[in-house]
C-alpha cells in the first residue's frame, strides 16, 4: 500500500512531463510454454542515427541462444531516455537489460534498481582504468561496453586547401592552422554550444593535456581538497576565449546553434575546417565523402603531444526486478566477449574497456588511438566530481564566461562550487 | 425529507469527491511529503524535514529561475493580451473577414508546442529565417543571435509563446465584444464619440470579464511554461531562460535529485496559486467596480 501510494504521488506530480512516455512500459519479457524466454532490452544506441551494429550482435546472440529471444527497444538518448526509464523502473516495468552510463548506474544503483554483477566471469577482466566507472559501493553494477574518445574533427580536404597536411598537435600549431584556414576563406572551427555541452567538453579536453600532464592524480587531489580549478584550469578556460579573440569563432553564434542536430549537419556539409564532438560520430561523418581525422584536442604547449579525452560511455545493467535474470545475465556476458563487443566498438570507433579486448583500427581515428596506445589519455571522471549535474552547471557557467558575463576567476570559482556539490 | 435530499446530494457528490481526493489531494500531499525526503526517485526515501527547502533557498539557480519565471509570465501576459485585444478589436470592426481571420489566428494554437518551438529554433538560429528576413528587408543592423544572447533569449522564447496563444486570447476578447450591447455602441456613436473614446469608455469596461479570463489563463499557462525553453534554449544561454519547470525537469530526470526537484515543483505550485489567485481576485474586484 505504501509503495503504491508513492507511485501514485510521483506519477501525478510529474505526470505532465512523463505521462506520454511512461505509458509505453515494457512488459514484453517472459517465458512461453515451449520454454523460450524473451528478454526486453532497452538502449539509446542501436537505432536512429546510431545503429552501432546492435542488431547484428542481437541476432548473433539469438543464434547462439535459441531459447532466448531479444525484444530490443531503442529510445532516444539523454533526457528522453531518463524520462522513459525512470518511471518504468519505479513501476517495475523497465527492461530486463538496460543501457546505462556511469551517472545513471550510480543513481539507479543507489535506488536498488540494478543487480549486482560482481560475480560474473567478465567482471574481473575489466581494465583497471575502466573499473571504477562500472562500480558503486564496491559492487560491479554494469558491464562497460566502451571507452570512447571525444576530440577534434578535421576536414582534411579543407585543411589541404589552406596548405595544411596534418592535424595540429599543440596549441600554437593549432592557432597557426586556424589562421591559415581563415586566410583561405574557410570557416575555421565550429563549436556549437546551445546546450553547454561543447564548451564544457572542450574545457575538459584541454585540461586533459594542460592539467593532467602535470598532475595525473588531479581528480583525487581535487576530491581531497588539495587542488582547485583556479589556477589549475585557467589555461583551459582561456583557450576557449582566445578562439573568439582571434576571430575564429563567434560565441554568441555558437551558443545559438544546437550541437546535436545542427553541428553534425554543418560539419558534414563541409562548412568548417574543424569541429568538436565524440568518436561516435565518425561513422556518420565518413558518409559525407571527405577525408576526416579525429584527434585529441591540441591544448598543450609547443611540441607537447596531446592527451586524448575518453568517456566511459555505454554499459549494460541488469534490472534487479527482472523475472528473466539468468537470461539477462547471459545476454550481458555475450556482449562482454571480445568477438561480439568488437562489432560495437568498430561502429563506435571506441576503445575496449577489457584487458583482453581489441580496440578497432580506423584511418580516421589514428591520431586518437595512437594517443590511447601511448598511454596519453585521461578518462572523464564521471564517477567522481563530473556527474550530469556538474556537467550542466559547468556548461552554463562557461557560456556566461564566453558571453562576457563573468570573469575567468569568477567562472573558475563557480566551476569549483559546481564540481564540489554533492 | 430534507435529510433525504441532503443524503441524495451527498451520494451524487461522493464519486467526485473521491476522485478529487485520490487523484488531486492525496498526490499533492504525497508530493509535499516526498519533497521532505532524500528520495532519488527509487523506493528508498528517508524523511529529512525541510532540508530540500533550505537547499533551495541557498541555491542561486532557484532564485534566478523564479525571477525568470515571473518575468516571462509578465511579458507573455502583457504582450499576448495586448495583441489578442488588438486583433479582437480589429476583427470586431470587420465582420466580413471575422470568421476567416479568427481561424487563421487560432491556427498556431493547434500546433504542438514542441513542434512549434522546434521550428522557431531554426527561425531564431544565427543564419535562420528571422535574420535572413531582416537582411532581405535591408535591416541588417537588427540581425541578432536571438537565442545565444542572455539579454534577448528569454524574450525570444516569450515571443514564441505569444505567437502561439495570441489567437486564443483574441477569441476570448472577441466573445467579450459580442456581448457588448449594440445599444451602448450606437448611443456612443450618436453622441459623436471617436473610435478611441468608444473603446476607452464603452468597450474596454465591458470587456472586463474577458480580460479576467484571459489574464488568469495566460498567467497560469506562462508560469508553467516548459516546452518552449526546453526545446528552444534548454535553459541557456548561461541559465538565462531557466524557469522553475526546467529546474524540476532537470533535477527529477537528469540530475537524479528527485526530492529537490519535487520541492521546486511545490515552490512552482505555490507561485502559481498565489499569483493567479491574487490577479484573479483583483480583476474580479475591478469587474464589480465597473
Amino acid at each position: 500500500m505504501k509503495r503504491s501510494g508513492r507511485r501514485l504521488a510521483v506519477a501525478t506530480t510529474v505526470a505532465a512531463m512523463a505521462m506520454s512516455l511512461a505509458a509505453c512500459g515494457g512488459g514484453s519479457s517472459g517465458a512461453s510454454k515451449d520454454g523460450k524466454v524473451t528478454i526486453h532490452v532497452q538502449a539509446w544506441k542501436g537505432g536512429g542515427a546510431e545503429p552501432a551494429n546492435v542488431a547484428e550482435i542481437n541476432k548473433a546472440f539469438e543464434k547462439a541462444h535459441p531459447n532466448i529471444k531479444v525484444d530490443f527497444e531503442y529510445i532516444t538518448a539523454n533526457d528522453t531516455y531518463v524520462q522513459k526509464l525512470q518511471p518504468e523502473l519505479l513501476g517495475g516495468k523497465a527492461g530486463d537489460v538496460i543501457m546505462v552510463d556511469t551517472d545513471k548506474m550510480k543513481k539507479w544503483g543507489a535506488s536498488g534498481y540494478l543487480a549486482d554483477l560482481s560475480g560474473e566471469s567478465w567482471a574481473s577482466k575489466i581494465a583497471p582504468d575502466a573499473k571504477p566507472f562500472a562500480q558503486a559501493d564496491g559492487k560491479t553494477l554494469a558491464m562497460p561496453m566502451e571507452l570512447i574518445g571525444i576530440g577534434l574533427y578535421a576536414n582534411m580536404d579543407l585543411l589541404k586547401k589552406a596548405g595544411i597536411t596534418e592535424v595540429p598537435a599543440d596549441w600554437p600549431a593549432f592557432l597557426a592552422d586556424l589562421a591559415k584556414v581563415k586566410k583561405a576563406g574557410i570557416d575555421p572551427i565550429a563549436l556549437p554550444d546551445k546546450s553547454g555541452w561543447t564548451g564544457s567538453s572542450v574545457f575538459q579536453a584541454s585540461g586533459s593535456t594542460t592539467v593532467y600532464q602535470k598532475n595525473k592524480q588531479w581528480d583525487a587531489d581535487f576530491l581531497d581538497g588539495k587542488a582547485s580549478f583556479n589556477p589549475d584550469w585557467k589555461t583551459s578556460l582561456e583557450q576557449l576565449k582566445t578562439l573568439e579573440d582571434k576571430g575564429y569563432v563567434n560565441w554568441k553564434n555558437e551558443i545559438g546553434t544546437d550541437e546535436w542536430s545542427q553541428g553534425p549537419q554543418d560539419f558534414s556539409a563541409g562548412k568548417s575546417a574543424f569541429w568538436y564532438q565524440g568518436a561516435w560520430q565518425v561513422s556518420n561523418i565518413k558518409k559525407a565523402g571527405f577525408p576526416v581525422s579525429f584527434a585529441p584536442w591540441p591544448g598543450g604547449a609547443e611540441d607537447t603531444k596531446p592527451n586524448g579525452m575518453l568517456f566511459s560511455g555505454t554499459m549494460w545493467g541488469v534490472n534487479s526486478q527482472s523475472q528473466q535474470g539468468d537470461a539477462a545475465r547471459e545476454y550481458v556476458k555475450f556482449w562482454s566477449q571480445n568477438e561480439n563487443l568488437a562489432k560495437y566498438l568498430a561502429a563506435e570507433n571506441a576503445e575496449s574497456p577489457f584487458t583482453d579486448g581489441t580496440t578497432p583500427e580506423a584511418t580516421e581515428t589514428t591520431a586518437f588511438t595512437t594517443a590511447f596506445k601511448d598511454g596519453r589519455y585521461r578518462i572523464l571522471p564521471s564517477n567522481s566530481w563530473y556527474g550530469a549535474t556538474a556537467e550542466t552547471a559547468i556548461g552554463s557557467k562557461i557560456q556566461a564566461y564566453l558571453l562576457g558575463k563573468a570573469s575567468a576567476a569568477q567562472t573558475l570559482k563557480d566551476i569549483q562550487t559546481a564540481a564540489s556539490a554533492k | 425529507m430534507f435529510h433525504r435530499r441532503r443524503a441524495t446530494m451527498a451520494a451524487f457528490l461522493l464519486p467526485a469527491i473521491v476522485i478529487y481526493g485520490v487523484f488531486m489531494l492525496y498526490p499533492l500531499a504525497r508530493g509535499v511529503y516526498l519533497s521532505m525526503t532524500d528520495s532519488l526517485g527509487g523506493p528508498i526515501a528517508n524523511f529529512v524535514g525541510p532540508e530540500q527547502y533550505r537547499a533551495m533557498a541557498d541555491d542561486p539557480a532557484v532564485t534566478a529561475a523564479l525571477w525568470h519565471t515571473v518575468l516571462y509570465a509578465a511579458v507573455v501576459v502583457v504582450a499576448q493580451n495586448a495583441l489578442g485585444l488588438l486583433f479582437a478589436s480589429l476583427l470586431f470592426r470587420r465582420p466580413k473577414v471575422r470568421k476567416a481571420l479568427s481561424v487563421v489566428l487560432l491556427t498556431p494554437t493547434l500546433v504542438s508546442p514542441v513542434m512549434a518551438a522546434f521550428i522557431w529554433s531554426y527561425l531564431f538560429a544565427p543564419e535562420g529565417g528571422i535574420n535572413a528576413l531582416l537582411g532581405v528587408l535591408g535591416l541588417d543592423s537588427l540581425q541578432h543571435v536571438w537565442l545565444g544572447d542572455t539579454s534577448t533569449a528569454l524574450y525570444a522564447v516569450a515571443a514564441v509563446n505569444v505567437w502561439m496563444f495570441a489567437g486564443y486570447s483574441c477569441a476570448i476578447f472577441l466573445a467579450g465584444y459580442m456581448s457588448v450591447p449594440t445599444e451602448l455602441l450606437d448611443a456612443a456613436a450618436v453622441d459623436g464619440a471617436s473610435g478611441w473614446q468608444r473603446f476607452r469608455s464603452v468597450e474596454w469596461p465591458m470587456l472586463a470579464p474577458a480580460l479576467t479570463v484571459n489574464v488568469t489563463l495566460s498567467l497560469i499557462g506562462s508560469l508553467k511554461v516548459f516546452e518552449f525553453p526546453l526545446v528552444l534554449t534548454n535553459g541557456g544561454p548561461a541559465g538565462a531562460t531557466d524557469t522553475l519547470t526546467m529546474l524540476v525537469y532537470r533535477n527529477v530526470f537528469g540530475g537524479g535529485k528527485f526530492a529537490f526537484g519535487i520541492a521546486v515543483s511545490v515552490l512552482l505550485l505555490v507561485t502559481v496559486v498565489v499569483l493567479s489567485s491574487a490577479t484573479s481576485s483583483l480583476l474580479r474586484l475591478r469587474e464589480r467596480r465597473i
